[in-house]
């Protein structure tokens, strides 16, 4: 083979991250040598071509971390989905492919060579993996396992005839319990199936992150457990929860490698479901699927609780929603006080009380303007509060400053996009003297009100 | 609001992202029009656009020195700027400089 493949980014990964690729050849003292990596999307169709002269070493060093986050994303809007929903952007599978370019002299034209042995012209053709599915996510390069992501922290597959027992946490937030009022929607995302980059016929059947059911128990102030309801993942590869995933996994694809799960208590309405008299906080499990089929009590792959507030203080709060460090979304209430402060531009212009434009003679008219104001701009900057928070929720509502794509929930259920505008956040520097604490963040609607003229 | 429109030469079009709109010279003082020839005006203007993945995507993410095909760095383009949807002027454009970090 004339390209080796020294080292490529495993699947899943993360796109915003450091994608190292390296590869060597033996055809590298040919004139005009470069390596070429094509990024393919999940058919094969070229979405960019990179090429590298050799480093003195021989080797060609790719990062894709640069590039490959231009093709993920928008994040899916399914903040008031009612069923368990594929993935659309959230992410993606790309085919990475290396191949060499070079000519018989140093003068003559190139071509660009497949990479394989023994050499034939055409594109890039060796890979490490067959796929990486990359969620639209960011990876710092202090969190990273040997330039990959630590996948094993939300990616575990298990035995899919359902006779393990594990428990796991691989909900794609940080955020383990939450609270929220009736009327909020939330929504949980797990990666689903088989994402380790294996091409579809060599996929190993007995053996997946198989999310096959969420479990939602209800429970009273007492912790009396007042109802229990499924709802089953039948967005892919399976359509029905009958199915074995026996009878589906060859239906994987980068649309059903991740799996959004309605999770607020408007969503389990949406879904039909019925919100007990009572209801304090309920809780949502996964589950993989038995032979029966059944779902899987003793294989857990996240548990996740959520407590039901009312109005703090009779303050409405705010309800953020933004894309967190998986590439999908996490939620959170700024329960206490909002405020709006509306900040008023105002063009005007003085205008003479006698008419000299009129007709014939000039009509006393006490209603004519001095000052008039023709534009006013309404810039309306709004704050919010959170309660006092624990350690966990104040590390994690790090997120919500650092995301770029930021929503709020409007009263009538719509989510409208917002910028954060807190220059800095100050985080807990004192654990002494700063047990608990809170966090105020100034945000503004994307789109502004419209000058009055 | 203004729209920079573009279309590469393999004819693929995209209306760019453009930083504000300051940023797009859309009017034409009166030296400059009576000096057409003499003096570049807003019709020759350097402008700078935002990093965005739209950008990216259609200058064939140039900001990799090593990303193949390069569009607009050696060549013009077409391209043409309208404002509230009419076309105000039309010609063709190329990139001058392209500015990066090490994270992209």
């Amino acid at each position: 083979m004339a390209i080796t493949v020294r080292q490529n980014s495993t699947s899943p990964g993360i796109g915003n991250g450091h994608l190292i690729q390296s590869v060597t050849s033996n055809s590298g003292s040919r004139p005009q040598f470069r390596f070429v990596t094509d990024i393919n999307d999940k058919d094969g169709e070229l979405l960019q071509r990179v090429k590298q002269q050799a480093n003195p070493n021989g080797t060609g060093i790719f990062d894709l971390g640069n590039i490959i986050p231009n093709y993920l994303g928008p994040t899916d809007t399914v903040w008031d989905i009612s069923a368990a929903t594929a993935n659309t952007a959230c992410g993606k599978d790309f085919q990475i492919r290396f191949g060499e370019e070079y000519a018989y002299s140093s003068t003559g034209s190139t071509a660009i060579y497949t990479g394989e042995s023994p050499d034939a012209a055409g594109d890039p053709n060796v890979s490490g993996s067959n796929y990486i599915f990359l969620l639209d996510g960011v990876l710092n390069s202090a969190a990273m396992t040997n330039f990959n992501w630590s996948s094993g922290s939300k990616y575990d597959e298990e035995d899919t005839d359902g006779s393990s027992t594990f428990s796991y946490q691989n909900g794609l937030t940080r955020f383990n319990t939450a609270s929220v009022r009736l009327g909020d929607y939330h929504t949980l995302s797990f990666l689903n199936g088989n994402v380790a980059g294996v091409t579809g016929s060599a996929v190993n059947n007995s053996e997946a992150q198989d999310i096959y059911a969420m479990t939602i128990r209800q429970y009273n102030s007492a912790g009396t457990l007042l109802d229990t309801d499924y709802i089953y993942n039948n967005a892919g590869p399976r359509s029905d929860q009958s199915e074995l995933w026996d009878d589906v996994y060859q239906a994987q694809n980068e649309n059903t490698r991740l799996v959004h799960f309605p999770a607020g208590p408007e969503n389990l309405v949406d879904s039909g479901l019925t919100l007990q008299t009572g209801l304090a906080y309920y809780t949502l499990t996964f589950n993989n699927q038995t032979i029966e089929p059944g779902i899987n009590t003793n294989g857990v792959y996240g548990e996740y609780r959520f407590d039901i507030t009312d109005a703090n203080c009779g303050y409405d709060g705010v309800r953020f929603a933004w894309k967190n460090e998986y590439g999908v979304w996490d939620y959170f209430n700024f329960a206490l006080e909002s405020s709006t402060t509306s900040n008023v531009e105002r063009e005007q212009f003085e205008q003479n009380f006698v008419d000299f434009s009129a007709t014939n003679t000039v009509t006393y008219d006490r209603e004519r303007r001095g000052f008039e104001q023709f534009q006013n701009r309404v810039n309306k900057q709004r704050t919010a509060n959170t309660g006092y928070l624990t350690q966990d929720n104040a590390d994690n509502l790090r997120e919500l400053f650092y995301s770029t794509n930021v929503y709020v929930q409007r009263s009538n259920g719509e989510w409208w996009p917002v910028v954060i505008e807190s220059a800095s956040v100050t985080e807990k520097t004192n654990p002494r003297s700063q047990k608990l604490f809170t966090y105020t963040v100034n945000w503004r609607y994307a789109n502004d009100q419209r000058a009055r003229r | 609001m203004v729209i920079l429109r573009v279309r590469d030469n393999f004819g693929v079009e995209a209306d760019l992202d453009i930083l504000n709109e300051a940023e797009l010279l859309v009017d034409i003082s009166a030296i400059e029009s009576g000096d057409i020839g003499e003096v570049f005006g807003v019709s020759s203007q350097e402008f700078m656009l935002p990093g965005t993945d739209l950008n990216n995507q259609f200058f064939a993410n140039m900001y990799d020195m090593g990303a193949d095909l390069s569009i607009a760095l050696n060549h013009t383009i077409y391209a043409s700027v309208l404002v509230d949807g009419q076309e105000i002027f039309a010609g063709r454009m190329y990139v001058n400089d392209i500015i990066k970090d090490d994270k992209g």
